[in-house]
């Protein structure tokens, strides 16, 4: 007998059936009727929009460490620079045949503002502790030198100080430590802004080396510098039916919302942090704007809206959502709509005590000036946060 | 006469096969009735004795092993492996008037035997209890509307060692050592019409730890006429439940399964020359107080198989026809399954349950190596079960039972002699 075709046919078809059941069609309609879990159904899901409890603007203190230093005075707002060198590189007068040439300061310019006025630098009454230092900062003692600063020279603005400046900066060199530190202000109206990088002291002289006479310049970076501004004003109260986000304050919101009526455990399809502009220019394509960043933190520390200082807050440096303000506005409404993480959501939910809010702050590098009227809950507009949540899975049995 | 190139090709081709099967994935949905309750009831006999309807407690020979009666096991003589594919085809109908047909491939089976030096016989084997592998999408709308897909998978499993003895020429027994395990997972993933809204992945899990129990099993054969019974003890389970997205969960310990007793009785009566008759009562006592639920209540799972078979011709006997030679069966059965489940469109049971009642025609072939230690069995079941009023559905399903027992002997080549 032979078996061999048969068993052929018989494995072939043993080896193909099995593959039909690795395209199998799903039951859709058909038997889903069949999920019976309960009066409960498949999970509810649901929405809520809480408003803020609490709401208020804040200013991130009065010294600003960043990469763009402001001095000048914009109506209420004042700001002054504050430099301090490390060390110094001085040339000796005991060269041979020594002759001081200039002295300056050299401050890379910032495009960000340049509203030309004079200048000053000047020695400061004192040294100060950058963990603690505040408008108005420490007093301004000897004047150093002046310049007007009106942006028509390429290059960085150069600052000349007075020949005198020379001798000082022999001490200095000996002492570095003695050196309070050096502002630069800008009095009357308006706004120069320059690079916190890059800033130095220079020292021109001439000498004779081989028989001829050379000129050198030895230069001595500022290896410190930002600048302080006078507080927010006027201060907020906590009541305003306007929060201001941006701005030249840099303003911050801090937005506290209650979530009391989301369930600990469920899944978080939405969070949604979603703000009106109340008051201002909407938001411009062809502007700037389009450059501008909105972040946002938690809060750690518990506040009131009395708060006027981020500091307070207790802002934690991570960021939980950044976005850029072009993805996030929408013109049709005014508003600005944030994703949050549903992780956060989840973690307030279940455990209200670590739900102290959300700092938002507005990265706008080319108009430090712009700023965002939000409703505030004292308003018909006020903030929302929109949470959309499903149950989960109901049981099998 | 000896045929060494095409032994090679034989030999890949089982290869192939096995490889195939270990790989495959365990394709598929099964019953859409198993989307609750534990899952479709699995005959887990191979498809020799599918094609009998599963009568499987009566029967014994050196490789007419059945999954039902540990006893069964007593005349092997030789290393056997054993497992069966099936492949099924359903077609489920909705008093909505709409149908759909869906494919799923499963394994309800494996199995190895040893026989060792005095009679005594030892098995491993995994063996399907039930089945709750599924796929659904449904439109939800409490609250903000979604679609939820759910992909169901998992269900009882049994991992068995087994031993057999005959004790006397006309007495066998065994014991199987089984442990219960598996678990029920469903993988929930809902989207939203709101492109707002983030889909969600959410995992159901409900789980109970692994616990043996035994079953004792006994035949009686005498002059063609075997009796055969099975009895299971019970086993008690608790069961944990795991609700969980992402990043929370929620588990809680949701019950006590008590794992039913159970027992099997069976016979097998020659009725003449190369054709005879068999027939099996099995039953596990699952009732209410099983597992307490508000969403599945429980009745005792009855299987009543009956099935005739033409068997092939005795060693030695002349020559005739290839069909002559090939061994018929044809069978049939009625299932009870234990899952007494909600009224359609009920919320929980209520309102009342449904039982869920299965019957099927078998039709099966079969073919024997040479060395008569091994060889390909098919079979074909065409059943229904659901109650399209009560239940909203039913189905009707095709499944083609694929069986391969390799010896040690077919293993070696003698498949060829």
């Amino acid at each position: 007998m032979r078996l061999n075709p048969i068993l052929g046919l018989l494995l072939v078809c043993l080896v193909a059936a099995p593959l039909p059941g690795c395209s199998r069609k799903a039951e859709k309609l058909v038997g889903a009727g069949r999920v019976i879990r309960g009066p409960g159904g498949l999970g509810t899901t649901t929405r809520v929009q809480p408003t803020p409890d609490r709401d208020t603007y804040v200013e991130p203190g009065t010294a600003d460490f960043g990469d763009l230093l402001i001095v000048g005075s914009d109506t209420l707002f004042t700001a002054r620079i504050l430099m301090a060198v490390a060390s110094w590189s001085v040339p000796s007068d005991t060269l041979p045949g020594f002759s001081l040439g200039q002295v300056w300061l050299e401050v890379p310019p910032d495009t960000t503002f340049f509203e030309g006025g004079n200048v000053n630098l000047h020695l400061t009454g004192s040294s100060w502790d950058t963990t603690s230092v505040a408008w108005p900062g420490p007093a301004l003692s000897t004047l150093l030198g002046s310049a007007v600063d009106d942006r028509l020279t390429p290059g960085a603005f150069v600052l000349p100080l007075n020949p005198a400046v020379y001798d000082s900066m022999k001490r200095w060199a000996q002492a570095p430590g003695t050196v309070p530190g050096f502002a630069l202000e800008r009095p009357g109206q308006g706004l120069l802004a320059y690079k916190s990088k890059g800033s130095r002291f220079r020292v021109e002289y001439t000498h004779t080396v081989s028989g001829s006479p050379k000129t050198d310049t030895l230069s001595t970076t500022v290896t410190q510098n930002f600048y302080l501004h006078s507080p927010i004003a006027p201060p907020p109260a906590g009541t305003e039916s306007a929060l201001i986000l941006g701005g030249i304050y840099k303003a911050g919101l801090a937005l506290h919302f209650p979530l009391d009526s989301v369930p600990a455990k469920v899944s978080i399809d939405e969070a949604l942090l979603v703000l009106k502009q109340v008051v201002g220019p909407p938001f411009n394509l062809a502007s700037s704007d389009t450059l501008a960043v909105v972040q946002v933190r938690r809060i750690e520390l518990p506040w009131g809206e009395s708060v006027t200082e981020k500091a307070l807050l207790g802002v934690d440096n991570a960021t939980t959502a950044s976005r850029l303000l072009r993805l996030a506005y929408t013109a049709a409404d005014s508003t600005i709509r944030i994703t949050i993480p549903g992780p956060l959501i989840r973690e307030w939910a279940s455990t209200s005590s670590s739900n102290q809010g959300f700092f938002l702050s507005l990265v706008h590098r080319t108009d430090p000036r712009r700023k965002f009227l939000i409703g505030s809950r004292e308003s018909t507009a006020p903030a929302q946060l929109h949470a959309t949540y499903t149950d989960l899975p109901p049981g099998r049995f | 006469m000896r045929r060494p190139a095409s032994a090679f090709a034989w030999r890949s081709a089982l290869a192939g096969l096995f490889a195939l099967a270990a790989l495959a994935a365990p394709a598929g949905a099964n019953s859409i009735l198993s989307v609750g309750g534990f899952g479709e009831p699995q005959l887990e006999e191979a498809a020799r004795l599918r094609a009998l309807g599963g009568a499987g407690a009566a029967e014994h020979g050196p490789r007419d092993i059945s999954l039902v009666n540990p006893a069964s096991l007593s005349d092997v003589d030789r290393i056997l492996l054993q497992i069966t594919a099936l492949p099924a085809a359903r077609r489920i109908s909705a008093s909505s008037g709409i149908s759909e047909t869906a494919y799923e491939t499963t394994f309800p089976s494996a199995r190895g035997v040893i026989a060792l030096p005095g009679g005594i016989v030892i098995a491993g084997s995994y063996v399907a209890g039930t089945d709750a592998e599924f796929r659904v999408v449904r439109s939800e709308n409490q609250g903000v509307p979604s679609t939820v897909e759910i992909n169901g998978t998992g269900g009882m499993n049994f991992l068995r060692a087994s031993v057999a003895r005959r004790m006397a020429p006309p007495l066998r027994i065994g014991v199987d050592w089984e442990v219960i395990s598996g678990s029920y997972r469903e993988l929930w993933f809902r989207t939203f019409s709101d492109p707002g809204l983030t889909p969600a992945r959410d995992t159901l899990e409900t789980r109970y730890p692994k616990k043996a129990r035994w079953r004792f099993g006994a035949q009686f054969v005498h002059e063609g006429w075997t009796l055969g019974g099975v009895f299971e003890t019970s086993q008690n389970l608790p069961v944990e439940q795991r609700q969980s997205t992402g990043g929370a969960s929620e588990t809680a310990v949701v019950g006590r399964l008590k794992y039913p007793s159970g027992l099997a009785l069976g016979i097998s009566a020659p009725l003449r020359t190369r054709l005879r008759a068999v027939a099996q009562y099995r039953r596990q006592n699952w009732a209410r107080s099983s597992f307490p639920s508000t969403l599945v209540d429980f009745r005792a799972q009855q299987r009543f198989s009956l099935g005739i078979e033409r068997t092939r011709p005795p060693e030695g006997a002349g020559s005739g026809s290839i069909w002559s030679r090939i061994p018929l069966r044809v069978g049939g059965y009625f299932l009870q399954w234990p899952d007494l489940l909600p009224r359609a469109g009920a919320s929980d049971i209520s309102g009342g349950t449904v039982a869920v009642d299965e019957r099927a025609l078998t039709f099966g072939a079969g073919i024997v190596t040479k060395d008569q230690g091994g060889g390909l069995d098919l079979s074909l079941e065409l059943g229904t079960r659901g109650d399209k009023d009560a239940l909203g559905v039913t189905e009707k399903f095709a499944r083609l039972g694929i069986s391969f027992l390799v010896s040690d002997e077919t293993w070696r080549g003698s498949f060829h002699r």
